[in-house]
């Protein structure tokens, strides 16, 4: 405001002085509670007002505001007999067809964006949803968002961990021991399945694991040095996938060695054997594991075992 | 005498009055200008004088208000919604997705619901904001979609218009002609697909919008209750412990005496799900219907026929 009244381009006795008191005090009740005596104090020490207005005339302006749609309410003396503004007729609302676009959008955008931009999403929605008064768009955003019901500071210091390869003890909740402590060197957080992993190598039985979010209760502490330098065991699978290669969305570990006749050569590095035999398991007749032989076998005990829970 | 409770100023009102027509970012001239003609029962000119005066009085007080071809523009509000950095890149995130939107009504209550978020932001926050959508303006996948557009917004057209589609495309080298249901399209990865219900098999599934070869819509509307087929399934050991149900499932929730638990599938593209059953292993049968069962069967058979 005062770089306008700074800028004199504005004649005084061209504007109302009761609206832009009446404007002032609705800003001084937004910012906070106030009390008679707050907003007589305010104005006599405003630069532009400068006069000191009786309670009476301070009462005015709060009924104004009332009759304007504002609705006030006053705390008892014990709390201050402070003026409270519970709402007002310019918060924002956010109508139906609106609401609608925008979970469209969302749902779009959040299929399409990395791990980190999904939280800065979420943070500023979560942000944005205090400031709207129809409690609709919130609902919406929470049925729709991959993240609800996480902790987003907790996904910010898992993602911070993954970004500096932290060792860190954290409390787990396991779906077969219980609440647990275990310790873990990060790599990355992704969604699989719709569901949030935080990827990386496991203290305890070193080799790579991934831990389903969504379990992880808190983060213990965080070690400075690691204590040990594990390099979990990469298995270098080769397989063919009879698929058109543009139509295979491949996965950070997979490279393309070679196409022939709609038969797509693969290359895997990976250090989480579960995560690669489920990856071959979901292309189905389409895959063929020609390299490593126990990967391989193990492939082919799996799919046996597969076809016996169809012969019952 | 007025009791002091019963007092008002007028001035007080008629600036929230003008507010409030402005709320929504936008008010036309005739409107404010009839709110003053009606307060005081002034002649035209005489209310050009007091909107002029509000109008003042609203800048002093650091609500800029712009008029253009006789439309007055809020541009900004009591509001201070405050943002920081990443706060202006997820804003800009959402602008820049507009281009999701085919529709162009779509397209404006989205801009709608973007410009009552900016009218509120501080001079910082927009000027942040400014900043950041150039420095990401090549974010977006402006190419995929300039592209495919014509077609994405046909396929939007046909969604809304819900008339029975007949739809041919091209999977694995083969051409595909179904009679079908139109009923959303989708982005993954970027790329946008059209979701359809096919009538013949009572299936959902989704076809990338860069295979449609051809569209025709038949004069015929889809039904609304259209039921797809239910695929139920039942998965044990440590995945019924901790799997966690879709949107689009449900489940009686207590595993069997032998640690299977059901689960009942709806309306699941049946190629994405049966990829996502083969992941699961010898931890997953499903049980029904049939002929999904069988294609289960089948792809395992066949995967084991690759090691012969």
């Amino acid at each position: 405001m005062k770089e306008f009244i700074k800028s004199n381009k504005i004649t005084y006795n061209l504007m109302s002085f009761t609206a832009f008191k009446a404007l002032l005090i609705f800003s001084l009740l937004l910012e906070a509670p106030r009390s008679y005596n707050d907003i007589i104090e305010y104005f006599e020490q405003h630069d532009y007002i400068n006069e000191k207005i009786s309670i009476d005339t301070a009462r005015v302006y709060i009924n104004s505001l009332k009759m304007a749609g504002c609705v006030i309410e006053k705390t008892n003396r014990a709390s201050g007999s402070k003026f409270v503004l519970v709402s007002h007729p310019f918060e924002l609302e956010i109508p139906p067809e609106q609401i609608k676009v925008f979970s469209k959008v969302y749902k779009t955008v959040s299929k399409n964006i990395s791990i980190d931009e999904l939280i800065m999403l979420e943070n500023f929605l979560r942000k944005l949803c205090k400031n709207i008064k129809n409690p609709e768009f919130k609902q919406v955003l929470e049925k729709i968002s991959p993240l609800t019901g996480f902790d987003i500071k907790l996904l910010e210091d898992l993602l911070l961990c993954c970004r500096k390869k932290n060792q860190i003890t954290i409390e787990y909740n396991s779906p077969h021991s219980g609440i647990k402590s275990m310790e873990i060197i990060c790599d990355k957080l992704d969604f699989e399945n719709n569901k949030l992993y935080l990827y990386g190598t496991s203290i305890d039985y070193e080799q790579a694991t991934y831990l389903q979010v969504a379990r992880i209760i808190k983060i213990i502490d965080i070690k400075l040095i690691k204590d040990k330098n594990i390099t979990p065991k990469e298995i270098r699978a080769l397989y063919t996938v009879n698929a058109n290669s543009q139509e295979l969305q491949l996965k950070d570990n997979e490279r393309i060695i070679s196409i022939n006749n709609n038969q797509t050569l693969i290359e895997a590095i990976s250090s989480n054997r579960f995560a690669l035999k489920q990856r071959i398991l979901s292309f189905g007749s389409a895959c063929k594991v020609l390299d490593p032989t126990d990967l391989r076998n193990e492939i082919i005990e799996t799919l046996k075992k597969m076809r016996a829970g169809y012969q019952l | 005498m007025k009791k002091i409770s019963d007092k008002y100023n007028e001035a007080c009102i008629k600036v929230f009055d003008m507010l409030k027509l402005l709320s929504n970012g936008t008010a036309k001239y005739r409107d404010i200008i009839e709110l003053f003609t009606n307060y005081d029962n002034n002649e035209t000119a005489a209310a050009n004088v007091i909107l002029n005066k509000y109008l003042n009085t609203l800048k002093i007080f650091g609500i800029n208000i712009s008029k253009t071809k006789n439309i007055y523009y809020l541009q900004n509000s009591f509001f201070s919604i405050n943002l920081d950095e990443n706060d202006a890149k997820a804003l800009c995130m959402l602008k820049a997705s507009k281009d999701y939107l085919t529709s162009p009504k779509q397209q404006e209550f989205f801009d709608k619901f973007l410009r009552s978020i900016e009218m509120r932001l501080t001079k910082e926050s927009k000027e942040l904001l400014e900043f950041k959508d150039k420095e990401l303006s090549n974010i977006n996948s402006e190419e995929y979609l300039n592209k495919y557009r014509n077609i994405i917004s046909k396929c939007e057209t046909c969604c809304f218009e819900n008339q029975k589609l007949e739809l041919c495309f091209i999977q694995e080298n083969k051409d595909y002609k179904v009679m079908c249901s139109p009923r959303e399209i989708t982005f993954k990865n970027g790329k946008a697909y059209l979701s359809v219900f096919n009538h013949l098999s009572r299936q959902v599934f989704e076809v990338a919008i860069d295979t449609i070869t051809s569209m025709k819509q038949m004069p015929v509307i889809s039904k609304g209750n259209e039921v797809s087929v239910t695929v139920v399934y039942k998965i044990g050991n440590a995945l019924a412990k901790s799997y966690c149900l879709k949107e689009w499932e449900t489940c009686d929730g207590k595993p069997d005496e032998n640690g299977w638990l059901t689960i009942i599938n709806h309306n699941e593209d049946f190629d994405e799900l049966l990829k996502r059953l083969l992941r699961y292993g010898s931890n997953c049968v499903v049980l029904s219907p049939k002929n999904f069962r069988e294609s289960m069967i089948t792809a395992i058979d066949n995967a084991l026929k690759n090691y012969e």
